[in-house]
């Protein structure tokens, strides 16, 4: 299970946009248009889409799978494949020189080490699997919340990206100076934010008393 | 959202760290005791402390187990003005427990321990109950941040939390000498 699973570690977004409802024939439908597709054989770079919860390969969006109480469960899924390039130049290395002592030569023009170095890693690429990782969401339809099982910029960015692009609307981060703003614009309070500083915190000078305390 | 927004937003951060350095404070001073709307909850600073002032490149401090508010160390980082930065947590309400660590960078919940489902305890739906609670407990955290800008945003912060903040520092840097000066003899 990819949604829910062990300590639970996650980021909340606000629901924006236009969009007051959302079926759940509309959902399953976006989420298998935007389903996971994955890297063509050999192929390098990233690719990402969603996954239904139960595992890495579940392309299965039927609502009765999804549906958990107030909560749509799915799960971003991203694969990375990267040959390193620390990897092909040792495979060049050796090719190249294998190439020199083959054809009695010096040296090998840039061409021909470009091209070998490019025949290689298209063999590797081949041979290497890609890293397959998938991120639990849970999103509350009712209180407009959805929250993702990673805190990383990297996985948020993309996240934020094909959820905006999956469901036609806008998400927002919660990040502390937002949920601030966001307090003080409903309480009227934005100029005293704009005024607030850092505290700069110390001991009490020796002697001095406590004052009562406020309320919270 | 517009840049200038956001620009605002990221400038006032720093919040975070004075509001998680406060609920110390609060737990402490007060019993942790808060009252959000009606909902009774109890919140404890437990383990893992992770303290750094406002400069990027100045001092830090990790402290990992053995009651380590109540350490030396702790109260010596507060008195020379660094602020709780990370902290493992234990919020409470009536016999449930949940145990999760607080990153004031994000203000995001990392490793959250919801409360275990007990066996006579009918639940149509586990997974539900298991996202409900961390829900829960993400609501709760919002709640009291607010409380915290209700104050932090009010005359009382400057007049009385402040020196109130200043004097448990104190006496928590004063009880460490009094703890060493015990040992020493």
């Amino acid at each position: 299970m990819l949604v829910g699973k062990g300590s639970l570690t996650f980021r909340q977004y606000d629901l924006g946009g236009k969009r007051t409802r959302f079926e759940p024939e509309y959902i399953c439908e976006r989420l298998s248009t935007f389903a996971f597709a994955g890297l063509a054989s050999g192929e390098e770079g990233i690719a990402q889409g969603w996954v239904a919860p139960a595992h890495l390969f579940d392309g299965d969006f039927d609502k009765h799978r999804l549906f958990h109480g107030p909560y749509v469960t799915f799960a971003l899924r991203i694969d990375t494949r990267k040959v390193p390039a620390s990897l092909i130049n040792a495979h060049a290395a050796l090719e190249i020189q294998a190439a020199l002592d083959a054809e009695g030569l010096e040296r090998l023009s840039n061409r021909r080490k470009r091209e070998i170095k490019e025949e290689i890693r298209l063999r590797l690429s081949e041979e290497t699997p890609p890293t397959q990782k998938a991120y639990g969401v849970f999103w509350n339809l009712e209180k407009r919340k959805v929250y993702l099982q990673n805190t990383s910029k990297t996985v948020n960015e993309a996240f934020r990206a094909l959820f905006e692009r999956s469901f036609e609307t806008e998400i927002s981060p919660q990040i502390p100076g937002l949920q601030a703003a966001g307090y003080a614009r409903t309480a009227g309070l934005l100029e005293k934010l704009r005024e607030v500083r850092p505290l700069e915190l110390r001991a009490a000078p020796q002697g001095s008393s406590a004052p009562e305390m406020v309320g919270a | 959202m517009a840049a200038t927004d956001v620009a605002f937003a990221v400038e006032r951060s720093f919040l975070a760290q004075e509001f998680l350095t406060w609920l110390w404070f609060r737990t402490e001073v007060e019993g942790g005791e808060f009252d959000l709307d009606g909902r009774h909850v109890a919140i404890v600073v437990e383990d893992s402390l992770s303290l750094c002032g406002w400069d990027d490149e100045g001092p830090r401090t990790s402290l990992r187990g053995g009651n380590p508010t109540l350490r030396a160390e702790a109260a010596g980082a507060l008195a020379n003005g660094l602020m709780l930065h990370k902290a493992k947590l234990i919020a409470a309400e009536g016999n449930r427990e949940w145990q999760f660590t607080l990153d004031t960078e994000s203000l995001d919940l990392l490793s959250v321990k919801v409360p275990a489902l007990e066996e006579d305890d009918e639940v149509e739906d586990p997974l539900a109950e298991k996202l409900g609670a961390g829900e829960w407990l993400r609501e709760t955290v919002d709640a009291l941040f607010e409380s915290f800008l209700a104050l932090r945003l009010s005359g009382d912060w400057q007049k009385i939390e402040v020196p109130r903040l200043e004097h448990w520092v104190r006496v928590k840097v004063e009880r460490a000498h009094a703890d060493a000066d015990k040992r020493a003899n």
